[in-house]
């Protein structure tokens, strides 16, 4: 039944997938696609088992109604496969990602429902594969499915202070709550680790900002973001902050982009970066290389100590056949504590899997 | 006289380009918004839907060819200084991070016209030479 309904949305997304065309009526659609094949060696990781998976896509369909050129609503459900992984066991084939009430007065634009979190060069789009270079946003800064979230309920406010200047600042402001699903180790009975095992929480009282300051040269700016969140249960059961720190510059030939972030929660703090480097070789092809990096301080163990969580190093290439038609293929070489399999939890050996992702995306 | 000619073509081939671009197009307002003249920096930004009103306090309401046109290959280039590629990737932008969506397109110059017309705080562009009928006014575009 999950592959039918799975098959039937990927076909109902590529009937739908014309090239983008603004159309006049009060009701858009708009949508995405990216489907892709792995395989890992070494390991499971993120899904991607040693014999290789095409069950791996990501998908969505947008609908917005507007009702005046400043009133709007936007309803997008999403579909996601994960090969392997824990994370997705249980996830709808479908879900709704948003639905919102967005009006627009200005340079304000005010927001209510299920909506975006705006965090980050990528927190906003990180499923929309045309608009990434690799096939996911970086995983040791974004995560995914894991210790963060998407989306929150509740509400938000974005201005744009001196919008006419050379240099110009976009503030976004967000509250409200959400489920988290955070990840935990199964150990047998003799206290091997055996598994990742997911656990959706309760998050309240929900409290954030993202800062883009836009430099006078096209296409170069620099963020900042903090947030604070309760988390009600589970493991990591508390108060948690957060904040990160961006830098995005996209010429005609290279994309430079560099983040790093930390969280403080109850027992660790947790900081991870990666710079991200893509030479536009002609205006289809690109040519990637990617480091990330996270580690992880247990501030409530003696000493404090710190441990490499994980280290991961990526090239990859693209070609696109239009802006909304792009192709990539893209090989990861992790050592960390991030592998499905082996599970190594801190103290265990460093997980050294590496795999590769061909995937195709698309959008209208 | 040899290297004269030589020079003279490729200075032909450099700026002949930019010529068909900057003639390529026209952009147009009702008749009824005052504004004679604009920068290729503030078109940009209706287009890019970043100003939202007119000095009057009117709304402003873009209006794109579509993408295969020739004029919005020009206007793309010598307004927004990007590619209509380019364009379309800022839009999915904005589309997936749930933002904005691109302004309406109307398939053929005379339809910019007419929704021109139509819109009192519209603003479009047809290709250059193209027949503007009353209710429209030609806007000139300075860098």
């Amino acid at each position: 039944m999950r592959n039918v309904l799975s098959t039937g949305f990927v076909l109902v997304t590529l009937a739908l997938a014309t090239p983008a065309a603004a159309q006049e009526t009060k009701l858009q659609v708009h949508g995405y696609l990216t489907q892709a094949y792995g395989a890992a060696h070494g390991g499971t990781f993120l899904g991607i088992p040693e014999g290789g998976t095409a069950d791996y896509r990501t998908a969505a369909l947008q609908l917005r109604y507007t009702m005046t050129p400043n009133d709007q609503f936007v309803w997008q459900f999403s579909h996601r496969r994960l090969g392997t992984s824990p994370i997705t066991v249980g996830e709808p084939e479908l879900k709704v990602d948003w639905l919102f009430y967005s009006r627009q007065m200005g340079n304000l634009d005010l927001r209510v429902g299920r909506l975006p979190i705006p965090a980050g060069i990528y927190n906003e789009v990180r499923d929309v594969g045309v608009l990434l270079p690799l096939y996911r946003a970086p995983y040791d800064f974004y995560l995914e499915g894991a210790f963060t979230s998407e989306t929150v309920d509740g509400l938000s406010a974005g201005y744009h202070l001196f919008a006419d200047a050379p240099w110009n600042v976009e503030v976004s402001l967000f509250g409200g709550r959400y489920d988290m699903t955070n990840s935990n180790t199964s150990y047998d009975s003799v206290g091997t680790p055996i598994a990742h095992t997911p656990e959706v929480v309760n998050v309240d009282n929900a409290l954030g900002t993202q800062l883009w300051l836009n430099t006078p040269v096209d296409g170069v700016r620099a963020g900042f973001g903090a947030s604070r969140l309760d988390v009600q249960s589970g493991d990591f059961e508390g108060k948690w902050t957060e904040w990160h720190g961006s830098l995005d510059a996209r010429t005609h030939w290279a994309t430079l982009q560099a983040e790093y972030r930390r969280f403080a929660i109850p027992d660790v703090n947790y900081t991870a970066g990666y710079v991200y480097a893509g030479f536009h070789a002609t205006p289809q092809l690109t040519l990637h290389g990617q480091m990330e990096f996270s580690d992880v301080v247990l501030t409530t163990a003696p000493g404090a100590p710190k441990f490499d969580y994980d280290r991961t190093k990526t090239i990859g290439v693209s070609y696109a056949f239009r802006s909304d038609l792009v192709m990539k293929g893209e090989y990861h070489a992790t050592n960390g504590h991030w592998s499905d399999a082996p599970v190594s939890p801190i103290g265990y050996p460093l997980g050294k899997v590496s795999y590769f992702l061909v995937s195709f995306s698309t959008s209208f | 006289m040899r290297l004269a000619i030589l020079s003279l073509l490729v200075l032909v081939g450099l700026v002949a380009p930019v010529a068909a671009q900057q003639g390529g197009y026209t952009v147009i307002v009702n008749e009824a918004n005052s504004v004679a003249t604009l920068s290729a920096e503030e078109v940009s930004k209706i287009f890019f839907k970043k100003t939202h009103r007119w000095t009057n306090g009117q709304d402003v309401v873009p209006v794109d060819l579509p993408e295969s046109a020739p004029a919005r290959e020009a206007f793309s280039a010598a307004v927004h200084d990007k590619s209509v590629g380019a364009v379309r990737a800022f839009w999915q932008q904005q589309i997936f991070s749930g933002r904005a969506v691109p302004p309406v397109e109307k398939p053929s110059d005379e339809q910019v016209v007419a929704f021109v017309r139509a819109t009192p705080g519209a603003i479009g562009y047809v290709s250059a030479g193209a027949p503007l009928s009353s209710g429209v006014r030609r806007v000139q575009v300075v860098r």
